[in-house]
């Protein structure tokens, strides 16, 4: 024997209600003590209603994560900002400042990679794909 | 989700502006207190300014001519390295986690080189170069439009033993 409040349930999962009909099924549920999934998730239906008739409660939890953000962003940019800034300091130790003795180290650097490079007979196919690619770009 | 993505790319954006030498950096950091290494590193400016320099001999124009498009130099070396082996294969680890590919290895007797490259569309951005002897030990990075025809045409035309003109330069 189907209860009227059965019925409107039936008519409510296939989505044949009128919102009449809706309002009667929540007003059940509001008022059902034997706590089922069904009840539950019409009254969590009408509390998501009343938390819309409020209009000042989502502003307040939005300007709240909003100051989150701000406050991460923060955070974030200044932790990079000293991240390298103390390493910009670190590496400035080691930078050459007389050309003369710049160009020495560097034609040294080269030439060392250079006889390194003539040294070996091991090209891999890396080297050759690069060369071909030098090759078309030049044609 | 947006702002996720847009967050996400800018980050990767600004690691790949800081990677480009952050190997070395690691190791001129770690070696910072170590006055057995010899560490140096040569700007773009310094660069940009070698390229003013005239030439007054082929030599040097070769020379000129193959870094002139270069934006940094970087390196590390030692020559009393206790551990170097360790030391050399600990490089290559690291070298080839941060996603360089190989280009070539270098093998005899007293020593294992190895260079490896980033590039972007056939032109190499950046060379690293590893090596470990007995007792050595260099990590040199090179960055900018790399050329290495041209790079490998200078030993030919110096005939110079780079290496061991560089030890000099250190000693004095």
């Amino acid at each position: 024997m189907e209860s009227p409040i059965d019925r409107l349930l039936k008519k409510y999962w296939s989505g044949e209600t009128t919102l009449e009909e809706e309002q009667i099924i929540k007003a059940h549920f509001r008022k059902s003590e034997p706590i089922t999934t069904e009840s539950q998730y019409f009254q969590y239906l009408s509390e998501l209603k009343q938390e819309k008739a409020n209009p000042s409660r989502p502003f307040k939890i939005r300007s709240k994560s909003t100051w989150w953000q701000v406050a991460a962003s923060l955070l974030i940019g200044i932790t990079v900002a000293l991240l390298v800034l103390d390493d910009a300091r670190q590496q400035r130790q080691y930078v050459v400042d007389d050309p003369q003795e710049a160009l020495e180290i560097t034609r040294q650097a080269l030439l060392m990679v250079s006889n390194n490079l003539n040294d070996s007979r091991t090209y891999t196919k890396e080297l050759e794909k690069i060369n071909k690619a030098k090759e078309i770009v030049k044609n | 989700m947006k702002r996720t993505i847009i967050a996400i790319t800018m980050m990767a954006i600004a690691s790949g502006v800081f990677a480009q030498g952050a190997i070395i950096s690691k190791y001129f950091d770690q070696f910072s207190n170590n006055d057995e290494y010899v560490k140096v590193s040569v700007s773009s400016k310094m660069f940009s300014l070698f390229t003013e320099l005239e030439p007054d001999t082929e030599e040097e124009k070769d020379f000129l001519e193959a870094i002139s498009k270069l934006k940094g130099l970087k390196m590390i070396m030692g020559d009393s390295v206790t551990d170097a082996a360790k030391l050399y294969s600990k490089a290559i680890a690291d070298v080839d986690k941060a996603g360089y590919e190989e280009l070539m290895t270098v093998k005899d007797a007293e020593e294992n080189i190895k260079f490896s490259i980033k590039d972007s569309n056939g032109i190499i951005q950046e060379l690293i170069m590893v090596g470990g002897g007995k007792n050595d030990f260099v990590i040199l990075s090179l960055f900018g439009e790399i050329d290495l025809k041209n790079i490998s045409k200078l030993a030919k035309t110096m005939k110079v033993d780079g290496l061991s003109r560089l030890k000099k330069l250190d000693e004095d």
